[in-house]
């Protein structure tokens, strides 16, 4: 089943990323794909998987954040979705959590996150599309940490500028959209 | 708040003198005192006309510390004067001395047009642009240490690239030209080292070292680190003279490497093990004492004295503010002492810098623009300086 998911996951990432970009950027996206090749395994939905411990997965998940997350705001940095968020939601700036404000460039590109739903406790991916060609929105400011690394692994760094393959690459604001369930 | 993203805005590179102190050469204050125009025979001097005039800024003291972010001043912390910059940017000392080098994206149209990216060299005493350099590209992303160095012998400029491939951006400061392009697939986080060249953290948990020369090469280490299960602060530290750096690991392992052609990467230690606590495993639910902070390590080179920012966390709780710091001796692996940041000190802060003198001096900048100057030997806070910016602390090594 978990393949399966993956699999739509993986082609509406393809999708995505063929109707937006141009040869030379697939190229370059190519690249950051095989850098995260290694990276995606060792993942918590992964390891859940690797250790046959399905339905404790959400459980091995938790953190400080998953623990006091809410379903209810997005406008609030605690919104389930934020787990790997950093930057102005752009939900507090004209847009939603997964739709950027008017006049803003929806980048094609994203770090990811693994944020447990209080609601469900199911682990889900999440893309941190960063909203662009405007200046800083400057509103709802937040900065959560789950699973974020350092630059030298970027699939999981919030602090980029992921406005890549756009023409202007003016930082606006961020999203969290919902990809898909890992179970 | 601010946050590596949400610096833009925000802008500078400010030095301040932690000291008090007189003028920098050639600096006046413009005002003179009524009493200095009468002679002691009661006659009184005509002050003559003031004419506009620029300071200069003089040679940068080890007790100097250069706060990104932001600029200010208090009323002892004196500031000396601001190297241009945007929250994006990134700063490196010139090991000559001479300069101050900014990597900076800008846009034609302020928000829009066309994108430059260019290398700016700033005189290290009139803080003049005396070049401008410009390059293909760099990672826009705030408060980071290594993503700008200068080579040992202070003839290259490395800067960051990815877009979104990684890349290294070569910059002659002789010629003052853009020199080439390294890819380096899947690494980041510069550290330079003795022979003039640059080792880079990569995302497999290998160190890759790139020789330069007329073609660089490129050779990697074999796996250290894990990149994604336990990963190294990006603002770990090296020692330019020596080529030794310490790596902190999120969980609070300290990897000391000896940089070079063939790097030396020595036993990973346990800070924790070192207070006498049980290691570190990085895992959910599990408290104990953790780095934390956006630069959480600072060393003495010429002691080897480590300090670290720590907090009661737990897993991803990296960029947790301080509660205590630590201070470790690298040398023989053990704690020196635990420093309570209490009151106003506890919880807020995130950088750490010490001063390489003698007379040590510890800075720590976070919440609320704050930076605090403690004494390196009893942590006594020597004065607060407001409106710094809360940014990546930089000190200089003489």
């Amino acid at each position: 089943m978990t393949g399966i998911i993956i699999d739509r996951i993986g082609e509406k990432l393809v999708r995505r990323l063929a109707g937006h970009t141009s040869r030379r950027g697939i190229l370059s996206r190519l690249g950051l794909a095989l850098a995260a090749a290694p990276v995606f395994p060792v993942l918590p939905i992964s390891r859940a998987n690797a250790q046959g411990k399905s339905n404790t997965r959400g459980e091995n998940a938790r953190t400080r954040f998953t623990a006091n997350a809410q379903t209810k705001d997005d406008t609030k940095c605690d919104y389930w979705r934020y787990c790997g968020i950093d930057g102005n939601l752009c939900s507090c700036c004209g847009g939603g959590p997964a739709i950027c404000p008017p006049g803003a460039v929806a980048s094609t590109t994203s770090w990811v996150g693994t944020c447990i739903n209080p609601d469900d406790s199911k682990t889900y991916l999440i893309a941190y599309r960063d909203c662009c060609g405007k200046p800083q929105c400057g509103q709802c400011t937040c900065d959560n940490m789950d699973r974020n690394t350092q630059l030298y692994v970027p699939q999981t760094n919030n602090d980029i500028i992921w406005c890549f393959g756009l023409d202007n690459m003016q930082y606006h604001c961020s999203t969290a959209a919902l990809v898909g369930a890992v179970q | 708040m601010l946050t590596a993203k949400t610096a833009f805005r925000v802008a500078a590179m400010a030095a301040l003198a932690l000291t008090p102190s007189g003028l920098a050469s050639g600096q006046t204050n413009g005002i003179a005192s009524p009493l200095q125009h009468v002679s002691p025979t009661g006659a009184v001097n005509i002050p003559q006309a003031e004419v506009p005039q620029v300071s200069n800024l003089a040679p940068v003291q080890p007790h100097w510390v250069f706060v990104n972010r932001g600029n200010g001043q208090d009323d002892t912390g004196k500031m000396k004067g601001m190297v241009n910059m945007y929250g994006q940017d990134s700063f490196s000392f010139d090991p000559l001395g001479k300069n101050f080098y900014v990597a900076q994206t800008i846009w034609s149209k302020l928000d829009r047009g066309t994108r430059q990216d260019s290398l700016l060299v700033y005189d290290a005493t009139t803080l003049k642009l005396t070049a401008e350099v410009p390059i293909p590209g760099r990672m826009l992303i705030g408060n980071r240490t290594h993503n700008l160095v200068i080579t040992n012998d202070g003839k290259k400029a490395l800067i960051y690239n990815m877009q979104p491939s990684s890349s290294v951006n070569v910059v002659d400061l002789e010629k003052h030209t853009f020199e080439r392009k390294i890819e380096l697939p899947g690494c980041a986080t510069m550290f330079t080292d003795t022979v003039n060249g640059f080792s880079a953290l990569c995302s497999n948990g290998t160190l890759a070292t790139v020789a330069m020369g007329a073609t660089p090469t490129i050779t990697r280490s074999a796996p250290f680190f894990s990149g994604t299960e336990d990963p190294i602060f990006d603002t770990s530290v090296v020692d330019r003279k020596t080529g030794k750096a310490t790596f902190l690991s999120y969980s609070g392992m300290i990897t000391p490497v000896t940089l070079g052609a063939k790097p030396v990467i020595g036993t990973p230690w346990s800070l924790q093990q070192a207070a006498s606590m049980r290691k570190v495993v990085y895992s959910p639910l599990d408290i104990a004492w953790m780095p934390g902070g956006r630069q959480p390590i600072a060393v003495h080179h010429a002691t080897g004295r480590i300090y670290v920012l720590m907090h009661k966390g737990e897993y991803w709780g990296m960029w947790e503010p301080a509660e205590e710091i630590w201070v470790l001796d690298g040398n023989s692996r053990k704690l020196i002492a635990r420093h309570v940041l209490s009151g106003e000190l506890k919880g807020k802060f995130g950088n750490i810098a010490v001063s390489q003198d003698a007379n040590l001096q510890i800075y720590i900048s976070g919440s609320g623009g704050l930076t605090h100057v403690l004494d390196g030997q009893t942590f006594e806070k020597k004065r607060t300086i407001e409106n710094s910016g809360g940014g990546i602390l930089y000190t200089v090594q003489p």
